[in-house]
């Protein structure tokens, strides 16, 4: 499956604000606000709110889950850094796709809907909320958003479930099926109010079939080639060589030593480098050669920075 | 054998090598497909949950049985969701004639499709009322779900569930034929499980998408559907891989689209369900006329049928009244996520026997609506190419096309 495949924007909506503040936090080692059962500074699904962002496209309908409020926002802003018009996509809707990590799935319209057929003594469950039960609520309200009509997938999976979805988009893109693929996570883990007190995160990457990103005259991003998603042993007799070349374009160029520090930081799934802690030793060991190619071609490196809740946060510095 | 494809290249072919299911109908694939044939419904009043407040106390329900339990217990299993998936898949790798041993020396990958699984009720085998409690947490954690099943059977490779609600079995073996055909994978375990709760029945029953009597697909009392739950696996494998095996039929094609249109409600015009299913023709290199059944999506809902109808119309014109089509969700429920799956088992084995099950519940097809339904008893047919339609919740579209493995793919190269 050979194909390039480039990445030519990025949307993220965090606790730590959108792109460009999340990288300025992450440098200067700020903490995102976390819900808890005291601190209601971040209430179930008003990250939008917070962020004090008014989308037109948030009006889309009377009720919105908040990984949809979130995801429609972040595709919003992969495509306008990857300068894609709206008239683009609407010209030809089928070769643009979607395709979205959720691994718990809209739980603010869910612990909404328990309240309220408790407070119905559990005769009567909302329509409106229980239409916005499903898994795949992001991915599909932000595609009535944008109006793109290609494939529109939500998957969940294991601890690698990062590098997983840039395969599977990657599938996409290659055997045809769409020449921009926008994927992601918009996740918020609130299951039981106060059980488990997680922020909400949508991050999309916006990734093209490089001949059709040159052909539109797009400025030239990461280039994504092979990915090798399988259990060591298996992987042994073939190279191992995912080469994932980070952006163009980094906010701000952060020091070793500033992101180091940023252990501390509370980053958690949906963070837009997380991989599988079962690659670090990859990692450490040089065998992802992205670290080597990233340094010779854009004078960074990408390291490990945490490891939370089985998942790890790459960080990016100067080499 | 592989594959010419438009661009000349040779690619694998992903024969299908294994069926499980669990089902209203049974708890295997013969018990299905005897019954579906048979004209048998596995449609019964509901027992696991309370029924107060619904509008249908009808389902495909399945009553687990001493054995299925004990099944259960032997694997430490405590959930629903869990228990029916490993009884498919179980199933479907002793067809195939994998053991684990064996199986873990190849390149495995597990793809499988759910719409909201457990997601709202407790994790349990078979309380199934709503969490009547604060504070209380639901079983919704598919990452962990997928963890499950990936362990047990020793899954080397990528293991994902997808939940593109009622479409997710048929993309989840969308997904697995691609990983076969352009990444590698020797064998793919694919297709979808779901369960039924109180919580699911009271939202259909709250946007009406729940009939008040039976399921009746493409007649002119077609007033909605009713659910079911279960699973649905195929071994999908590597031609070269299972070349020494019996196998069912080659998984030739696989479209997936988006209608882009409303939450709930299809796009009438039925253009992303002509685009999902000309892509998965495309794909699988035949043209409208080589296919000889369509197993329909067939929900009875007044909406997705016309749609259908309009999208089948478009893409086949006059072909539409020949081919012979049905719908087995009658017979066992819609099984949500699980949907595509079953119907994918249906439609392969209606393929290797030449037999479109009967869609029950259907006096007269709606004239309004005019397709080759197969009702009454189950019909011979020739069947080279054979269809699978999908349409989910948030406008998720998904169509798969299995053939014969003898069959020749058309191409004008």
């Amino acid at each position: 499956m050979n194909c390039d495949i480039l990445l030519t924007g990025i949307g993220l909506l965090s606790p730590l604000g959108g792109k460009e503040s999340f990288f300025r936090a992450l440098g200067e080692g700020a903490e995102a606000p976390c819900r808890t059962a005291g601190n209601a500074s971040l209430p179930p699904g008003g990250l939008t709110e917070l962020l004090g962002i008014k989308s037109p496209k948030l009006q889309l309908a009377r009720y919105l889950d908040p990984l949809a409020k979130n995801a429609i926002v972040a595709l919003e802003e992969a495509m306008g850094d990857a300068g894609i018009a709206p008239q683009a996509v609407a010209q030809d809707p089928y070769s643009f796709g979607i395709l979205l990590a959720a691994t718990r799935g809209p739980g603010a319209t869910r612990d909404r809907a328990y309240e309220q057929l408790r407070a119905r003594q559990g005769k009567l469950l909302s329509s409106t909320l229980f239409s916005n039960f499903g898994y795949n609520v992001a991915a599909a309200t932000a595609a009535m958003a944008h109006g793109i009509k290609g494939p529109n997938l939500t998957v969940a999976g294991r601890s690698n479930l990062s590098l997983l979805l840039l395969r599977r988009a990657r599938q996409l893109l290659a055997t045809g099926r769409a020449h921009t693929v926008f994927t992601g996570f918009s996740e918020s883990l609130a299951n039981g109010e106060a059980a488990r007190p997680v922020p909400e995160w949508s991050c999309i990457f916006c990734l093209e079939r490089a001949e059709r990103a040159r052909q539109r005259g797009a400025g030239a991003g990461a280039l994504l080639t092979e990915i090798e998603l399988e259990s060591p042993e298996l992987a042994q007799p073939r190279p191992c060589a995912p080469a994932l070349r980070l952006p163009r374009a980094l906010p701000q160029p952060l020091s070793l030593a500033v992101l180091a520090e940023a252990e501390t930081l509370e980053l958690d799934l949906g963070d837009p480098l997380g991989i599988g802690p079962e690659y670090l030793p990859l990692l450490q060991a040089g065998r992802i050669k992205a670290t080597e190619r990233l340094r010779e071609e854009t004078g960074y490196v990408a390291f490990p920075v945490s490891a939370r809740h089985g998942l790890a946060l790459l960080g990016v510095a100067p080499a | 054998m592989g594959e010419a494809s438009g661009r000349g290249v040779c690619l694998p072919r992903v024969l299908v090598t294994g069926l499980g299911s669990v089902s209203a109908l049974g708890e295997n694939t013969a018990q299905l497909w005897d019954g579906l044939l048979a004209g048998r419904s596995g449609i019964k009043p509901l027992a696991n949950f309370r029924r107060e407040h619904l509008r249908n106390v009808l389902a495909g329900e399945i009553r687990l049985s001493a054995a299925q339990r004990e099944y259960a217990e032997r694997h430490r299993l405590d959930s629903r969701i869990a228990l029916f998936a490993r009884l498919a898949i179980d199933e479907a790798l002793t067809d195939a004639g994998w053991t684990l041993v064996y199986l873990q020396k190849k390149k495995v990958g597990l793809v499988l499709g759910t719409s909201l699984g457990m997601s709202l009720v407790e994790k349990s085998i078979d309380q199934l009322d709503e969490c009547a409690g604060e504070q209380v947490e639901t079983y919704d954690d598919f990452a962990g779900l997928v963890e499950e099943l990936a362990e047990a059977y020793r899954v080397s490779g990528e293991a994902l569930v997808v939940t593109t609600a009622c479409a997710a079995g048929t993309n989840a073996i969308g997904i697995a034929k691609d990983m076969i055909r352009h990444e590698g994978y020797e064998v793919v375990l694919c297709g979808g499980v779901d369960t039924l709760d109180r919580m699911k029945y009271l939202g259909h029953s709250a946007l009406n998408t729940l009939t008040p009597t039976l399921i009746r697909p493409f007649t002119p009392e077609r007033d909605g559907t009713l659910f079911g739950e279960g699973a649905g696996i195929l071994v999908l494998e590597r031609e070269s891989l299972a070349q020494e095996l019996p196998t069912y039929a080659a998984c030739a094609g696989a479209g997936y689209s988006c209608d882009a249109h409303h939450i709930t409600g299809p796009d009438p015009s039925g253009a992303g369900a002509v685009k999902v299913m000309g892509q998965a023709l495309g794909d699988a290199g035949i043209r409208p006329q080589d296919v000889g059944h369509i197993n329909l999506h067939g929900s009875g809902t007044p909406l997705n049928d016309a749609m259908e109808y309009a999208a089948i119309r478009e893409l086949f014109g006059s072909a539409a009244e020949r081919i012979p089509v049905s719908s087995i969700k009658p017979a066992i429920g819609h099984v949500m996520g699980a949907a595509g799956a079953l119907e994918a088992v249906a439609t392969v084995l209606s393929l290797r026997d030449q037999r479109v099950p009967p869609t029950l519940n259907v006096a007269a097809p709606d004239p309004e609506l005019p397709l080759n339904l197969v009702c009454g008893e189950a019909r011979m047919a020739a069947i080279e190419h054979a269809l699978s339609n999908s349409f989910g919740f948030g406008g998720c579209n998904g169509s798969v096309v299995f053939s014969r493995v003898n069959a020749e793919p058309w191409t004008d190269l």
